[in-house]
């Protein structure tokens, strides 16, 4: 075989795999156009339906089109594509209707047993739908998957149990970040964050529980949520997780939260931090939160600790003072005359107060 | 039988109010998008208005400004549907010249009784 044979041959095969592959591509962008039209044709069906039962479902007259929903088994599309567009928009007996039906069809149980599934799609699909219809028989579920190997897995069940919002999905994801099991598969801590603060108020008895965990991640986090929150109940446990927690972050937390909760009672503790506390961040969010709580005992504190010798409480002390009104701009203005460094941070401070609510400068130069 | 326009760009949000208001008995139109649900306004003269905040072209501070500035739409309630939650954003809704605010996630049967008292409390 000459090489001018060979060449041909190669070229004529080589002319046959383009047509084929283009042949092949041909036919395969049909289908999906079709695809796509009958998924179109599908939903332009079964949109008007779902739209018109929740229309009138209350009616009592609507059992059919209810009917119709629990039964559709369409080729290219399902009900809960459309459902889960629609659960995240929708509350009160309207969205309870929505979630009856996926519990009727199967839809529930099926996402359950999805979370065990081999692959991480299925297992990620099945615990966001679980979170989207907020239902609490997907707690343990969610909880488990919160170990999963895979990252989206373990963030989308940080999500549904935030979603779920029960005292009970609080505690699985507290219990599960204390957990050795955490370490191995680490979740960060801003969805946790939300996921628990989405809860709410039903966090509480974990959250509180918590601030003794182990970990220090979840006692920070503990802290921080317990303050932005609100509760109330949590006063004790945070100041002593301020005075005494061996954690930076976790000190931090607690004295964030104080403040935000801003109780007399904490004035002691903080005060205390201010003369004990070692880190600059530490004893200048404990000014803050003296400045939130603008209690008069806390005046001499705040005064001393503008002479600090770190800038940042300086600063922190000076504008802690602010939130005291006329007593705390006086005591500043003195300070600001004199030359020490406490002068330069009330002086600081003092044109920034001035800025903000538009007077004339206090003090001249 | 009031007249609404619903000015969303979710399409399902849309279809769902079309859908539940005209089942209430009412004349619902429903635009996507600020610019067009200012023209229906302007065209349709409704009894009230539902108007999501954030949509393309024009927000729904911007149209709910624009009624306000027009004598003859100065006083057809304007009924906010929006995900902006914050306090602040309530305010600037009312400040806006807001009748109503709803923020989503939203129960379809809360913003229809709210729909029903503002249009009682409206002369016509």
């Amino acid at each position: 075989m000459t090489t001018a044979t060979v060449l041909l041959i190669a070229a004529t095969l080589n002319l046959v795999l383009i047509i084929a592959l283009s042949l092949s591509t041909a036919v395969w962008k049909a289908r999906r156009e079709r695809r796509a039209r009958r998924h179109e044709e599908e939903l332009a069906q079964l949109r008007p339906v779902m739209m018109r039962y929740l229309a009138t479902w209350e009616d009592g007259d609507a059992h059919d089109l209810a009917d119709i929903l629990i039964a559709y088994r369409g080729v290219t599309t399902s009900f809960e594509e459309l459902v889960a567009g629609l659960l995240p928009k929708l509350r009160g007996a309207d969205r309870s209707m929505l979630v009856d039906i996926l519990r009727r069809r199967g839809t529930i149980e099926d996402a359950r047993m999805g979370t065990l599934s081999r692959l991480p799609v299925r297992r990620y699909r099945a615990v966001e739908l679980l979170g989207a219809a907020g239902v609490s028989e997907g707690i343990p579920e969610a909880t488990r998957l919160l170990g999963d190997r895979n990252t989206d897995v373990r963030l989308a069940a940080v999500r549904a149990l935030g979603r779920i919002g029960t005292a009970e999905a609080a505690a699985g994801l507290l219990e599960h970040l204390d957990s050795e099991e955490a370490l191995k598969h680490p979740i960060p801590p801003h969805p946790v964050t939300m996921a628990l603060l989405r809860i709410g108020t039903d966090a509480t008895d974990a959250l509180v529980r918590s601030l003794e965990a182990d970990s220090v991640e979840v006692r920070t986090i503990c802290a921080e949520v317990l303050g932005v929150l609100g509760v109330y109940p949590a006063v004790s446990g945070l100041q002593v997780r301020a005075r005494v927690d061996p954690s930076v972050s976790v000190r931090l937390g607690a004295a964030h939260a104080l403040g935000r909760l801003s109780m007399p009672s904490s004035v002691d503790d903080l005060t205390a931090m201010l003369r004990t506390e070692e880190e600059v961040e530490v004893i200048a969010a404990a000014c803050t939160a003296l400045g939130r709580i603008a209690d008069p005992a806390s005046l001499p504190p705040l005064e001393q600790a503008v002479a600090h010798e770190h800038p940042t409480v300086r600063v922190a002390a000076a504008m802690a003072l602010v939130a005291f009104g006329d007593t705390g701009l006086d005591r500043l203005r003195e300070i600001a005359q004199q030359d020490a460094e406490g002068g330069d941070a009330a002086r600081e401070v003092l044109a920034r107060n001035s800025i903000a609510t538009n007077t004339t400068p206090l003090i001249s130069y | 039988m009031s007249s609404i326009v619903v000015v969303d760009d979710d399409s399902d949000i849309r279809g769902l109010l079309e859908f539940k208001l005209t089942a209430a008995g009412h004349s619902v139109t429903a635009e996507a998008d600020g610019e067009a649900g200012l023209a229906a306004i302007m065209d349709v003269r409704p009894d009230v208005v539902v108007l999501d905040w954030m949509m393309p072209r024009m927000s729904g501070i911007e149209v709910c400004l624009e009624l306000r500035k027009d004598p003859s739409m100065a006083d057809i309630p304007v009924l906010f549907l929006t995900a902006k939650a914050q306090e602040s954003d309530v305010q600037r809704g009312f400040a806006a010249g807001g009748n109503d605010y709803v923020i989503k996630p939203f129960s379809p049967r809360e913003l229809s009784s709210r729909i029903d008292a503002l249009l009682a409390r409206t002369p016509r």
